[in-house]
């Protein structure tokens, strides 16, 4: 026996999911290239991936903060994934990081960065989006010893408004 | 509530859908429930991790596909290659004689669909048993939705051949 | 359903081109009593989907042996990236699962989920909040070709650790 307030109470649960579902149907079309090439590895064990939706990222666009997040939030707003993997596996790591470099080479990734600080290289990747000096996804690649990161975001992004994050600068030279 | 009650409330009731598919590509009921504890270890060792509501379930039989299919490696019992296009149905141990009975016609398409490659196999699971739709089965077998296609076609068409021959005797 | 719908969906079905709408119309017909000569090669393969789709994992130690493995803790901290991942899954579910289940308890149900969805809204986008900014900040000291990277880099990898404290 159903109960009529609940019943009331599954139906607005049931109207979230299918709003949700149709969301989501929505934005399945941009994959991060963590989906799209490294899914495999999120099912080992010393991989940890972490994945944060455009469901969410909305929602924390939009969440009481102080007034210096502004810029991010701005920016969060605008992403529809955040994807990171990471490992402390040496020999894990060796593998994603080549596999890693190897499938941006092929796949029209351009680099646009690269450190070198003691045993710790870090790279850093765009991909082009369809309008000129927009970027569709944005990879940092770090290695160091026995670990490894990668870092995805995905979006319409500008990459002016990703520099302007760390200092008050333009970005006019990377994206010509 | 505990924990551990959560726990049996919200992430046990998946366990049949894994268990079903895990049955079905090992063929017993013991070993598909081995993958399936293994699955449930993973879900709890990868809590971390913030997938979206959608992508959680496919995450899940993906990984049980990914395991049953390991098994099945390591035990050298079938290859991924495709069967040559007739196969002997005389090989079979139910005979087209007795088809009017119902238990032995269901144990005739069975033995049907376990002979099938295992990509085709898993196309009549996921689509014929589990419901799901192109682009999640796509997601689930990562392979592209043209694939899903072509290996649900060729599956029902062993089939339906099959139930031809054995109901023209 | 007409016996044209029918041998129309059948065809459809055969030529792998049905909806899943058809197919879930075509199980529903084949689970009748009076099947006609017509479908009659057909009811073998929609009785044994019939029988497959009931078929669970019925082994009451199953549970017990699962639960056994991952242990009784209830540190609060693992509660939080539990109840984030228990939410993911299984909002979805449960209410599925509610669905059958409404006889024992409905109410509780509810109220669980109800307390579920807002611990994760509150507790755990703050955490994912954290996360994220540390990334973005990240990226954006790389491009910028910023000379605290380093440092930065140790910054998010703590952050990730912290995403989940069970780990350390």
């Amino acid at each position: 026996m159903i109960l009529p307030s609940i019943n009331n109470m599954a139906q607005q649960i049931c109207s979230y999911i299918i709003l949700f579902i149709c969301f989501s149907n929505l934005s399945f079309g941009q994959q991060d290239m963590i989906h799209e090439y490294f899914n495999h590895y999120t099912q080992e064990d010393g991989v940890s991936h972490i994945y944060l939706g455009k469901d969410l990222l909305q929602l924390m666009s939009r969440m009481k903060q102080a007034e210096a997040e502004e810029e991010f939030q701005k920016l969060m707003e605008q992403l529809t994934s955040l994807s990171i993997l990471s490992s402390d596996s040496s020999q894990l790591s060796d593998q994603i990081y080549r596999e890693a470099v190897s499938m941006m080479n092929h796949h029209n990734y351009q680099l646009i960065q690269q450190y070198l600080e003691g045993d710790i290289k870090i790279s850093y990747y765009r991909l082009p989006g369809s309008k000129a000096r927009k970027t569709k996804e944005l990879v940092m690649l770090s290695k160091g010893q026995n670990n490894c990161l990668v870092l995805s975001i995905t979006g319409n992004i500008k990459l002016e408004d990703i520099g302007r994050l760390a200092r008050g600068m333009y970005l006019k030279k990377i994206v010509g | 509530m505990s924990l551990i009650a959560d726990f049996q409330t919200r992430v046990l009731p998946v366990k049949h859908k894994l268990y079903r598919f895990a049955f079905r590509l090992l063929g017993n009921g013991p070993e598909a429930e081995d993958v399936v504890q293994e699955v449930m270890i993973k879900i709890w060792n990868k809590r971390q991790e913030m997938h979206t509501y959608l992508n959680m379930e496919a995450w899940c039989m993906r990984l049980t596909k990914n395991l049953s299919l390991d098994r099945l490696r390591a035990q050298k019992r079938r290859k991924m290659d495709s069967l040559p296009e007739k196969f002997d149905i005389a090989a079979t141990t139910a005979s087209p004689e007795r088809l009017t009975e119902t238990r032995d016609t269901l144990k005739w398409v069975h033995e049907i669909i376990e002979l099938l490659p295992d990509k085709q196999k898993i196309a009549i699971q996921l689509r014929d048993i589990e419901g799901y739709s192109y682009k999640e089965i796509a997601e689930i077998m990562e392979i592209n939705i043209n694939q899903v296609k072509v290996n649900l076609f060729r599956a029902r068409k062993r089939v339906k051949e099959s139930l031809l021959q054995a109901t023209s005797y | 359903m007409t016996h044209k719908e029918i041998h129309s969906y059948l065809e459809a079905f055969w030529r792998g081109e049905s909806t899943l709408e058809q197919e879930a119309a075509l199980k529903s017909y084949f689970e009748e009593q009076d099947i006609p000569a017509a479908f009659k090669q057909d009811q073998p393969y929609f009785e044994y989907l019939l029988k497959e789709q009931a078929r669970k994992l019925n082994n009451p130690a199953f549970d017990q042996k699962l639960i056994k493995h991952i242990g009784g803790g209830t540190k609060r901290l693992m509660w939080t990236n539990f109840v984030k991942m228990a939410a993911g899954l299984s909002l979805l579910i449960a209410v599925g699962w509610w669905y059958q289940h409404s006889d024992t308890h409905p109410e509780a149900a509810i109220t669980e989920l109800q307390h579920l969805r807002q611990h994760t809204v509150d507790a755990d986008s703050q955490a994912a909040y954290e996360l994220a900014r540390e990334a973005l900040l990240m990226l954006s000291k790389g491009i910028s070709q910023d000379s605290t990277q380093l440092q930065q880099l140790e910054h998010l990898k703590q952050e990730i650790k912290d995403f989940d404290p069970a780990k350390h």
